[in-house]
């Protein structure tokens, strides 16, 4: 169990700037989750924790200690890769072994802790087999196992769902936090899904181009997002961003008016609604229904206000405009959110 | 009915085109491999134009026997063994070193791959320049042996050695090169993170990860070896017969085509140097093949 | 817990010193084998710019004073090496030429088609693999003596006009075109050899460019063959050959024998430095990336 901390960390590959001053406390036992669309500096982050990548400026520490001069091999630290990276060469169990090896444990107190990671991971049929005889799934726990069996100060998963078929991906989702709640070591975990990220994490790390968006916990995220890429991001769908003037305690696109707003302020503003919250109107602002997806007894209306395109969510059976159609949307309820069309930032 | 035609018709085209191929395989290769079969029953006629007299099996047991046989059995054996395992070994821990992620390495790897480009030709010359007793290197540095290295039974062999593992140090290291590229890296980070030091990563996870390559790296470079026939004839050249301790199978197999000419006892050995080799290969295969792990 | 520090500033300082040692010595190895094997080239390009009386000198001269050039231009008129480089040129581009169209017809038929007896003329193709050239040589003599085709390029060449490694390397590259192509080729109303050529070649370039390079640099560097048919024929006698009889002559001085061997290594270490990528490509018998 340790603390985790990136003190100004920041990483430069030749002219490119991958992270830029990352600042980031991982408490002990905590499940954090590093989200982010691919080439956010993720998994750079992550790998800078296991020491296989090295900051350019900044340090790594591990229970306050400044760990970024230290090899992988001395932090204590165990990963999980995207594709697992089993020794093909080793059968599940000598795969399990093989962090061991390098401590004094005795051969039988090592085969005693391969036999119960394996116990714990359902892999207790399968320890003669070699990787390649296995399914993703069954690889996948092996790589689990091999990371709980020395029990270390921190786990770091890079993607690991992301091979999975559907099925067993929302399976192991569970299954991963259930085993992390047991052994309550640190984890951090990166993934590019947002429904991982909120199903899974106890805090959220959102990253954008290197640069740390919003830390919190997944309602935070949710309810308060920092900016416009947050609440872009996160949530299924995402929040709508919709392009609007406010004045008047109106929000307004062109002439139409999309809703209520502020009483004071004027100028162009991003507005955020969910999904749930924009309701077909034909009282408010126009709009070009472009797609129809029947998700069973909801279904997703693809629109377009001008150049912004949004979600709308509504129920099967309501009476929808057929593709193609003019309709009209507007604004209902109060979780509408304004950000500032250019910076993004959250507007109060 | 147009279906069977078509096939027909498909099949027509493909034998035309294997044809050239085929043809050259069957006259070049593989008809003079079967020959040497008939060949080898034949013993040599007393004078050229004479028919050749059957012998039937005894020629080849009496040359599988003769000293002759033997002792170039013996330096074609020693001089695999000097080139085949120091070659691969050198060729791996080269090209492991020059696979870091240092500045300069491309440089290196280039510098290791020319011996892969020389031919035996070039090589023998400079090597035995630097053997020449009168003006070579090796006497400067007092290595200057009574008799001269060539003709020394203890340590020609030794010096064709030198030059054979020059050679096969190249492409030994092309191969590991190459072969070190493919690893999965991520195989090597987990290995890293999981404890074990450099060296431990070494011979727990990249030499097992490389070891189709090592075997193949000792197929191809057996193979070569057992066969070696140029630096021979270059530096001690048309006395070879003579010089018993460097006359390799594949020298004697040239000699009784050209310089005493004898098909029967070229076929001959022929025949045995292909079956020696081919055990040796298999052996390989049935020991190594077992500890090679593929990853996949 | 990561290992219990009594002073994180020292610790870190002596890793620091323990990765800069383990570079040092990477270098050191490395530069050690560069050493062996270059040192031999090098010499060879050294004694090849000396005077005769500076070869013979101890200590010996590991840097030319006064670069004598005239050892090459005396390769060239004495060791006719003029006339050996044109036949070894000769040799080498019928060599290629004529074994690279082999392969790909025979590689498209085995990898496009399907005929009778295919299996059993694909292992007579992968089996002459296991063949080497020595123990063909009694017969392919005799053979081609009586083809009567004795002092002629064609002797030198036509024996290696087929290379089971081009089938073999080019058959995985036909294999690798996608089947939609020729379908979709089939349906434009291309017959096969239009297909071939304008379609299958042009996606196989590079495995061929792959097999020219080591077909190249086999029939540069053949020594046997050429050695059997050409010692006593001038005419025809390749660069190898020549490097031999420039060897075993007595007059000719250490200096132009060196000489001869650097002009005969250099084209191949050119292809080397050049064609790198295909070098490897086709060493490795298509198994690399």
């Amino acid at each position: 169990m340790a603390t985790v901390a990136f003190r100004s960390v920041a990483k430069q590959f030749g002219d490119k700037s991958v992270l830029k001053g990352l600042d980031l406390e991982i408490a002990d036992g905590e499940f954090l989750v590093l989200l982010g669309p691919s080439g956010c500096g993720k998994t750079t982050a992550l790998r800078m924790v296991a020491g296989l990548e090295s900051p350019t400026s900044g340090d790594i520490e591990i229970d306050g200690v400044a760990v970024t001069d230290l090899p992988p091999r001395e932090r204590d630290v165990a990963m999980v890769f995207q594709s697992y990276a089993l020794y093909p060469h080793l059968s599940v169990a000598k795969n399990i072994e093989f962090p061991l090896r390098q401590t004094q444990m005795s051969k039988a107190e090592r085969a005693a802790k391969v036999t119960e990671a394996a116990t714990m991971l359902g892999l207790a049929d399968l320890v003669h087999r070699k990787p390649r005889e296995l399914s993703g799934g069954q690889r996948q726990r092996v790589a689990l196992a091999r990371a709980i069996v020395r029990n270390p100060v921190c786990f770091l998963m890079d993607e690991p769902l992301s091979n999975l078929d559907a099925t067993l991906r929302a399976q192991t989702r569970s299954d991963i936090v259930t085993l992390q709640r047991r052994l309550g070591t640190t984890t951090i975990f990166v993934t590019h899904d947002q429904v991982e990220a909120m199903t899974m994490g106890d805090r959220i790390a959102v990253m954008h181009e290197g640069v740390l968006q919003q830390v919190g916990t997944p309602t935070e995220l949710f309810f308060n997002p920092a900016n416009a890429f947050v609440a872009g991001f996160v949530g299924n769908p995402g929040m709508n961003l919709i392009h609007a003037a406010r004045g008047d305690g109106e929000l307004r696109v062109g002439e139409q008016s999309l809703g209520a707003g502020p009483a004071t302020g004027t100028g162009p503003v991003l507005v955020g609604v969910r999904a749930e919250d924009l309701v077909l109107d034909p009282s408010g602002v126009d709009a070009i229904c472009t797609g129809v997806e029947i998700l069973g007894a909801e279904v997703h209306l693809l629109c377009s206000i001008g150049e912004d395109h949004v979600v709308v969510r509504q129920s099967a059976t309501a009476p929808r405009p057929g593709i193609g159609e003019a309709c009209g949307l507007r604004a209902a309820g109060n979780g509408v959110l304004l950000f500032d069309p250019t910076s993004g930032q959250r507007l109060s | 009915m147009s279906r069977h035609l078509d096939r027909t018709k498909e099949a027509g085209l493909a034998y035309l085109l294997i044809a050239p191929a085929l043809v050259l395989a069957v006259v070049f290769i593989i008809y003079p491999f079967m020959r040497n079969f008939s060949l080898f029953l034949y013993h040599a006629p007393p004078y050229p134009g004479l028919p050749s007299h059957f012998a039937g099996l005894s020629q080849f047991t009496t040359m599988l026997t003769s000293s002759t046989f033997l002792q170039g059995l013996e330096a074609t054996l020693l001089y695999t063994v000097i080139v085949v395992p120091t070659g691969v070994l050198l060729g791996l821990i080269l090209a492991v070193v020059a696979h870091q992620k240092l500045k300069g390495m491309a440089i290196y790897r280039t510098i290791f791959a020319t011996t892969a480009v020389s031919s035996v030709a070039v090589a023998a010359v400079i090597f035995g320049t630097f053997m020449n007793p009168v003006l070579g290197l090796l006497p400067w540095l007092g290595i200057n042996p009574n008799p001269p290295i060539l003709q020394s039974p203890t340590w020609a062999m030794l010096a064709m050695g030198v030059i054979g593992l020059w050679q096969f140090m190249g492409l030994s290291f092309i191969l590991f090169s190459a072969g070190l590229q493919s690893l999965p890296e991520e195989v090597l980070e987990a290995a890293r993170i999981d404890g074990a030091s450099e060296v431990g990563v070494f011979w727990r996870v990249t030499v097992p990860l490389l070891s189709p390559t090592i075997f193949y790296a000792i197929t191809v470079g057996t193979i070569g070896a057992m066969y070696t026939f140029g630096q021979m004839d270059l530096l001690v050249g048309p006395f070879s017969a003579q010089y018993v301790h460097v006359n390799t199978l594949a020298y004697q197999i040239y000699q009784y085509v050209v310089t005493e000419p004898n098909p029967g006892l070229a076929a001959c050995i022929s025949i045995a140097l292909f079956i020696i080799t081919a055990v040796i290969t298999f052996v390989n295969f049935r020991f190594l093949e077992r500890r090679v792990t593929y990853a996949n | 817990m990561p290992t219990d520090v009594l002073d994180p500033v020292a610790l870190a300082k002596q890793r620091k010193r323990r990765r800069r040692l383990s570079t040092a010595a990477s270098y050191a190895i490395l530069s050690l084998g560069a050493l062996v094997v270059l040192f031999p080239i090098y010499m060879a390009v050294v004694d090849s710019l000396l005077t005769p009386v500076q070869i013979g000198t101890t200590p010996p001269y590991f840097f030319p004073p006064t670069p004598q050039f005239h050892a090459y231009a005396d390769a060239f008129s004495q060791g006719h090496l003029g006339h050996y480089i044109v036949n070894s040129v000769i040799q080498t581009l019928e060599i290629v030429v004529g074994s690279v169209i082999t392969a790909v017809l025979a590689a498209y038929a085995f990898a496009t088609f399907s005929f009778p007896f295919k299996r059993i003329l694909w292992t007579i193709v992968l089996g002459t693999l296991l063949i080497p050239f020595e123990v063909t040589l009694v017969t392919n003599y005799k053979t081609i003596q009586s083809l009567h085709l004795l002092g002629t390029m064609w002797a030198l060449t036509i024996p290696f006009m087929v290379s089971a490694v081009g089938i073999f390397l080019l058959r995985q590259a036909f294999l690798g075109v996608a089947v939609e192509m020729r379908e979709a080729a089939v349906l434009d109303g291309c017959g096969p050899l239009r297909y071939l050529w304008r379609v299958a070649l042009p996606l196989v370039r590079p495995q061929i460019a792959a097999f020219v390079v080591i077909a190249t640099l086999g029939a540069w560097n053949q020594y046997l063959w050429p050695l059997l048919l050409t010692s006593n024929d001038e005419s025809h006698r390749t660069l190898q050959i020549g490097l031999k009889a420039l060897n075993a002559g007595t007059f000719q001085s250490l200096g132009v024998v060196l000489a001869g061997a650097v002009i005969a290594a250099v084209p191949m270490l050119l292809l080397m430095v050049v064609f790198n990528k295909q070098l490897v490509r086709s060493l490795t018998g298509g198994a690399v990336k």
